[in-house]
């Protein structure tokens, strides 16, 4: 179990553009291509998070979510770092977030057009400080949707750059000097 | 360096920052020397896993997983238990204690032990330091002046790389420097406005233990020039800092005078009555478990403040009933720390137009201003102060889709924000003391320290009079939003402690002559931070190198004339 847990961590930590963890044509819908270990979800709900992240952070002329596989980093990060009760709440949240879904547009979010998506998530916007399950469940996704992308490779190198080496030090440069 | 071999000059415990002194300057004179540490090996750039990884190469960021947080909440609490260098911080199961008062002990059991995860920042010591506990009538008085102490600084300074600048004050004596780095915009900015509104308060570049331009020394080492990178808790590919793995070990295994036996817990050092003095030391394997035994003329005891105290109390014998050299019965009292409780926040929000580029490894220092020349204030001694700042980009968190993302790279800076923290003197007392627990002992037949260490009033006194004096130092200087922040962290944290060896210049009240020699066992000497008669505010580790090389120095002549 351990074994196969730390292979697909591994896999998807350098996991490009389309690549999944199990080719597609074997993909059994209903199981999640990770291996949790606190909580379970399954393999439409792993699909719906990608989807999520997407929208959240879309590829454009740059990387998004799906490119840097960040729900499945949301996804070790809620299992390794979180506590149970926030585990759980994140599961019931995203029940929740389903249900919601399908209630008002009839589809679950991932088969939801673009026009539903973003209706549906500017509603969850604007309730940013409700303390509902399904708020949690879209503030967590956000918030680690967020982390994937500002530490991913593509961001550290071109948006905000990091250099591992910087070599110098200067104490004070004009504004301009540093864009 | 024959395996079989059990007699040395000289057995040296430990191989952290003075321990591998202690080993090099035995060495370098021609001294088999057996240095024990009871961690793993870390060598120089093959034991370093992390230091080449970028940030998303972490598994999780650097964020250490919930289930090994709750199983350390000591360790958990340092700041150095990040992904990055957890594996050079001990486990709280692995190595347990007895606190009777809260107390966080931190620990790196590893050859080069916390000299891998230091913050290099060093300071020495004044004359108004040394002279502190006779003028104000706490603890003793030390067995040393400043100016016993002083080329004993400038002879580590140089070896170890010491960047800073010459400024000329008499509370904190300039050293052998190489260049420093410049300051930044917001910490010049700071200095000027505080030296404009008070004449006795100094902001100055806080001296840091890095190569800003090797000398020869430091390549004839294998060490090379900074990069600023601010790794360093992880090892340094560069060299760039001091750590006992980069410098001082490497540099005695070169003379083939050094045995280094990691994986060797010292139970306890093997007085012979006869003889009248120490003979050795007595190991446990710490993963055998075998006992051995090693013999020495000379042995110097670095196992850092704590471990030290649980070595000579661990130590009896009919002589001894109460502990190597516990005459006085004062070995393990008067056990001390720093006051690390304190810290300032705020934000400027003039300067638009200059910012940083890069990462400094060090930042502003504000020397003891408190009670320097003479007792001023309803607290007892005082306390130095960190100073630092930077600006971050402007990212907004707002929506999601394109708009997010184009929150996400905003360019624009925002506000200075900049903070400092206190580092205050404590006040030894008895009250304050390590002892051996009476029941429990660890996975080697050793007995769990105990601890009994907490703040007093002067600590609380302190706390009040940093907030108010920062709090006004930065309202002069034009901060906002000045925040004043009590952690209410438990003595330890500091990572300074030390203590309950104390020097002094009467047996019947200290454990240490002038010499760092025991008063009561001539050839056993202490010269981590177990010796510290009292703590002044200024890192310690500095310190602690020049009284070792000093210590060495002494003990080496006394071989040579046939007394130890």
């Amino acid at each position: 179990m351990i074994v196969n847990r730390r292979h697909a961590i591994r896999q998807f930590l350098f996991v490009s553009a389309g690549i999944a963890l199990i080719p597609s044509c074997m993909q059994d819908k209903s199981k999640a291509s990770v291996i949790l270990k606190n909580f379970t979800i399954d393999g439409d709900q792993e699909m719906m998070l990608a989807e999520l992240s997407e929208t959240i952070i879309p590829a454009t002329t740059t990387p998004g979510a799906k490119d840097i596989s960040a729900h499945l980093f949301a996804l070790k990060m809620l299992d390794d770092c979180y506590k149970k009760e926030d585990q759980q709440q994140f599961v019931k949240g995203m029940e929740l977030f389903e249900k919601n879904c399908t209630t008002q547009f009839g589809s679950s979010f991932a088969k939801c057009k673009p026009e539903q998506r973003n209706s549906f998530l500017q509603k969850i916007e604007s309730n940013k400080d409700a303390k509902d399950d399904q708020q949690f469940f879209y503030n967590t996704v956000k918030r680690l949707t967020i982390q994937a992308y500002t530490s991913s490779k593509f961001y550290l190198t071109n948006i905000n750059v990091y250099k591992l080496v910087p070599g110098k030090f200067h104490g004070c440069v004009p504004v301009k000097a540093t864009a | 360096m024959g395996d079989n071999n059990t007699s040395f000059d000289v057995i040296v415990i430990g191989s952290g920052m003075t321990g591998g002194w202690a080993a090099k300057e035995f060495c370098d004179k021609g001294l088999k020397t057996l240095v024990l540490e009871r961690g793993r090996d870390v060598k120089h750039l093959k034991d370093y896993p992390t230091t080449n990884l970028n940030p998303w190469e972490f598994e999780h960021r650097g964020q250490m997983p919930y289930e090994v947080q709750q199983a350390n909440p000591i360790a958990t609490r340092c700041y150095v238990f990040h992904e990055d260098a957890a594996h050079f911080v001990v486990k709280d199961n692995e190595h347990p204690y007895v606190q009777e008062k809260p107390f966080d002990w931190i620990r790196g059991y590893q050859v080069g032990g916390k000299s891998l995860l230091w913050a290099r920042q060093t300071q020495r010591w004044s004359e108004y330091d040394f002279e502190g506990p006779a003028r104000d009538g706490y603890a003793v008085d030390w067995p040393v002046r400043y100016k016993d102490i002083a080329p004993w600084y400038s002879y580590v300074e140089k070896f170890v790389g010491i960047s800073g600048n010459k400024d000329g004050l008499a509370s904190l004596p300039d050293g052998e420097f190489l260049p420093a780095l410049e300051m930044s915009c917001i910490e010049t900015y700071f200095k000027t406005a505080v030296e404009k509104n008070y004449k006795d308060r100094h902001v100055i570049y806080a001296r840091c233990a890095h190569l800003t331009e090797p000398n020869q020394i430091h390549l004839d080492q294998g060490r090379g020039q900074c990069q600023n990178r601010n790794l360093c808790q992880r090892g340094c590919p560069f060299g760039g800092y001091f750590c006992s793995n980069s410098s001082t070990i490497p540099w005695a295994l070169k003379t083939g005078n050094l045995t280094l036996r990691p994986h060797s817990v010292v139970h306890s050092i093997i007085y012979d009555e006869k003889k009248g003095k120490a003979t050795g030391v007595r190991v446990i394997d710490a993963q055998t478990k075998q006992v051995i035994e090693y013999s020495a003329r000379v042995i110097f005891l670095n196992a850092a403040a704590l471990n030290t105290n649980l070595i000579l109390l661990n130590s009896m014998s009919s002589r001894f009933p109460h502990g190597l050299g516990n005459d006085s019965g004062v070995l393990g009292k008067y056990f001390a720390f720093h006051n690390y409780r304190a810290r300032m926040s705020a934000k400027y929000e003039g300067l638009k137009e200059n910012t940083t580029d890069g990462r400094s490894p060090t930042g502003a220092y504000l020397p003891r201003f408190r009670n320097v020349l003479k007792q001023e204030t309803d607290f007892l001694r005082g306390y130095a102060v960190t100073f630092g700042g930077g600006r971050g980009k402007q990212l907004k968190y707002d929506g999601f889709g394109i708009q997010l993302k184009d929150n996400l790279a905003i360019k624009e800076l925002g506000d200075w924000h900049v903070g400092s923290q206190m580092m205050g003197e404590t006040i030894p007392k008895a009250s304050n003391t390590v002892s051996l627990d009476p029941n429990k002992k660890d996975e080697w037949g050793i007995p769990l320290l105990s601890l009994n260490i907490s703040y007093d009033d002067n600590d609380e006194k302190m706390i009040k009079d940093f907030f108010e004096q920062m709090t006004e130092m930065f309202t002069k200087a034009g901060f906002t939003d000045i925040k004043t922040n009590d952690s209410k962290q438990a003595p330890g944290l500091d990572i300074h402690e030390m203590g309950g060896c104390r020097m002094g210049n009467d047996p019947k009240t200290s454990m240490l002559n002038k010499w760092n020699q025991l008063h009561a066992c001539k050839n056993v000497f202490v010269t981590d931070g177990a010796m510290m008669t009292s703590t002044s505010t200024q890192n310690p580790s500095l310190t602690y190198m020049a009284f070792t090389a000093r210590a060495a120095d002494y003990a080496m002549q006394q071989m040579k004339k046939g007394e130890l």
